[in-house]
């Protein structure tokens, strides 16, 4: 009995190990992408400006090593100081905004704001109110769009690799 | 009921009572009944309780004298979001009720970072709208929980004592991902709210809307066909097994399984792959403003193919990672009991609540998911697999026989209406009030609600770098309570 559950355990385990590499080849077809210095990685900021948590869940489901974001120069931060983009996620409450503002201060050169999902945007189906912005539109003209509602995390890979490459060029002319 | 006699309380709308202040405090101070709080309101002019006795659910109103009422958390410590909401809102004072000072803060709730004072008020005020930063520590020394702790559950300001290390008197408020949608939503047709409430919550993309439908169709008096009926089932199953799929992924994330957390992910995208082939959108948003036709029986089939492929390798590496995790983060059931706490989470507390038993045209046989019910971060999962079983048993149920005539009760519309729908993450709750196809009156009761309450009991005395992978078990998310 026990033999037997080890060896349906082990079937599970391999059946599941194969799956899944199966999945990440057919991902890494479907991906363009351009290839980055491995040793210059951009790092990302998640900045919670309040939304329907939709994107945020793209985004968790992101950070998960079987995108291979890493490999394709991407990595998350926990502090704004540490990232050179900021990626704001929903319509942007009163609550936040300050704080918005503040992390945006405390990045350093070459930094880069992307709204991520159409709330980030301009709000999405959603109006300003007294307790929230209607998105990034609201307060800056100079920023990243990626839009989507939610974005999945395969757009959410072609939207920073294909934005990379954009804001490289614009910082390199300025 | 045996909280009330007959002639107490005066019936405004299908089961709703109004009663008058004696009969309110009564209700509050009587030892005499059982009946569990589920949610709690109050805007200018009434205070209401939504109320479930057994198995029988009802409103109880008091009508607000002098922006003033008996506060509900006297008897009911879940009320005490509400109260605060109605006071920020409204203007509203709730009397005698549970000291907020710990939980919400003992300024309004908003800290000034609102243009508007009581917004939905009659009479709003102006307000400058204040820049607010969140320093490390407030003014008490209490330590606020950077949000990048938090595991990425959305916008939940948590703050506790660190005393030797661990959190003490924590407590939590969603006053940072409240976005105003009540105030936009009032005023709209159904049709143009639906466009609204469909994205509310990324939780509920589905449960959302489909309760505040029911809640519509019980307010105008009517109600959909078999074919509706059975096709709005069946995408409430799809949901929940997505949403159980990334709850599960989220928690083995936290907890350093990264096998089982990319294999999670694996699974809900392959999910939303089949949803996209049969044109419908991957989180299955927006599925109620825009008909689609499709191909039900292949569609569904495909699902139940890759589910009944995947499923027992998902809980083969589930019992393998997670057999360690017995008796951490434990919600009690006297807590889930107390607050009336849904979903998975109350059911692997032992608060065996299922509002899908109310559901027309459900199959009762399908829903036999039976855990553990020791409350802890391996129950929840545990029941999670359990729940995305039943899931697919019902899908099989439902497509057996598809559209089966039902008689249901045909109820006169009364320009009121509460409607539920039983959502991944528990029950979710519409109170509608239409007036001439518009929406006058609205209330949302989320299941995160009735979790603020159980989380600040399960989270006292645990290290702050544990407080992610807690969370995650959870399935906490935020904005659907923060409306």
């Amino acid at each position: 009995m026990r033999g037997k559950k080890m060896i349906s355990e082990k079937g599970a385990f391999l059946s599941a190990f194969f799956s899944l590499k199966k999945w990440q080849e057919e991902e890494k077809k479907q991906q363009q992408f351009l290839r980055k210095s491995p040793y210059k990685l951009t790092h990302l900021y998640i900045f919670d400006g309040g939304g329907c948590d939709g994107c945020m869940m793209a985004l968790n489901t992101l950070k998960l090593g079987i995108y291979g974001l890493k490999e394709k120069g991407f990595h998350f931060v926990e502090t704004p100081k540490e990232a050179q983009w900021l990626l704001v996620i929903g319509q942007i409450t009163g609550y936040r905004l300050g704080q918005l503002q503040q992390d945006w201060e405390a990045m350093g050169r070459g930094r880069a704001l992307l709204a991520v999902g159409n709330c980030a945007i301009n709000g999405g189906v959603f109006e300003e109110t007294y307790a929230a912005l209607n998105g990034v539109e609201k307060m800056s003209k100079s920023f990243y769009r990626l839009a989507g509602c939610p974005p999945s995390p395969r757009e959410l890979c072609h939207g920073f690799s294909a934005l990379e490459a954009e804001i490289s060029a614009r910082l390199a002319s300025a | 009921m045996r909280c009330f006699s007959p002639q107490e309380v005066e019936m405004i709308g299908a089961q709703h009572y109004l009663a008058d202040e004696a009969v309110w405090q009564n209700f509050l101070t009587s030892t005499e009944h059982k009946i569990s709080l589920l949610a709690f309101w109050a805007d200018e002019n009434y205070a209401t309780m939504l109320l479930l006795e057994y198995d029988l659910y009802f409103l109880l109103s008091v009508k607000i004298s002098l922006r003033r009422y008996l506060a509900p958390s006297i008897r009911y410590p879940s009320a005490l979001w509400g109260e605060v909401m109605a006071r920020d809102l409204y203007g509203v004072e709730a009397m005698n009720s549970l000291n907020d000072t710990l939980s919400f803060g003992n300024i309004s709730f908003d800290q000034g970072s609102w243009k508007k004072i009581w917004a939905l008020s009659s009479s709003p005020l102006e307000a400058e709208g204040k820049l607010l930063s969140r320093p490390l520590r407030n003014e008490e020394g209490r330590y606020f929980v950077p949000f990048s702790q938090i595991g990425g559950v959305g916008l939940c300001d948590i703050r506790a004592h660190l005393v030797k290390g661990r959190m003490r008197e924590v407590s939590l408020s969603l006053s940072p991902a409240h976005r105003g949608i009540i105030v936009q939503l009032l005023g709209k047709t159904k049709a143009e709210a639906l466009l609204l409430i469909e994205k509310i919550s990324g939780a509920g993309f589905v449960a959302h809307p489909l309760a505040f439908l029911r809640a519509c169709e019980a307010a105008e008096g009517v109600f959909c066909d078999a074919q509706e009926r059975d096709r709005r089932l069946l995408f409430l199953e799809l949901e929940r097994i997505d949403l159980h799929l990334y709850d599960l992924g989220q928690m083995a994330l936290h907890a350093k399984k990264d096998f089982l957390s990319s294999y999670c992910a694996f699974m809900r995208e392959k999910l939303a792959d089949i949803f996209e082939k049969y044109s419908f959108p991957r989180r299955l948003s927006g599925l109620f403003s825009e008909k689609r036709a499709c191909n039900l029986e292949a569609f569904m089939q495909d699902i139940l193919v890759f589910m009944k492929k995947h499923l027992p390798e998902v809980s083969a590496l589930y019992q393998f990672f997670f057999d360690n995790f017995k008796g951490i983060g434990v919600l009690s059931t006297r807590s889930a009991l107390l607050y009336g706490i849904g979903g998975a989470v109350g059911r692997a507390s032992g608060r065996l609540s299922d509002m899908r038993k109310y559901d027309r045209g459900m199959r009762l046989d399908a829903l036999r998911a039976v855990g553990e019910y020791h409350g802890c971060v391996f129950s929840r999962g545990q029941q999670r697999l359990a729940e995305i079983k039943d899931s697919l048993s019902l899908i099989e149920m439902i497509m057996a026989y598809f559209a089966y005539p039902d008689e249901g009760e045909v109820l006169l519309g009364q320009g009121e209406g509460l409607g539920f729908a039983e959502g991944a993450r528990g029950d979710i709750w519409y109170w509608v009030h239409l007036k001439e196809g518009r929406i006058e009156k609205i209330f949302i009761r989320d299941p995160s609600l009735p979790l603020l309450n159980g989380l600040k009991e399960v989270l006292e005395g645990i290290k702050p770098e544990k407080l992610a992978f807690i969370l995650s078990s959870f399935g906490f998310s935020p904005a659907g309570g923060a409306l």
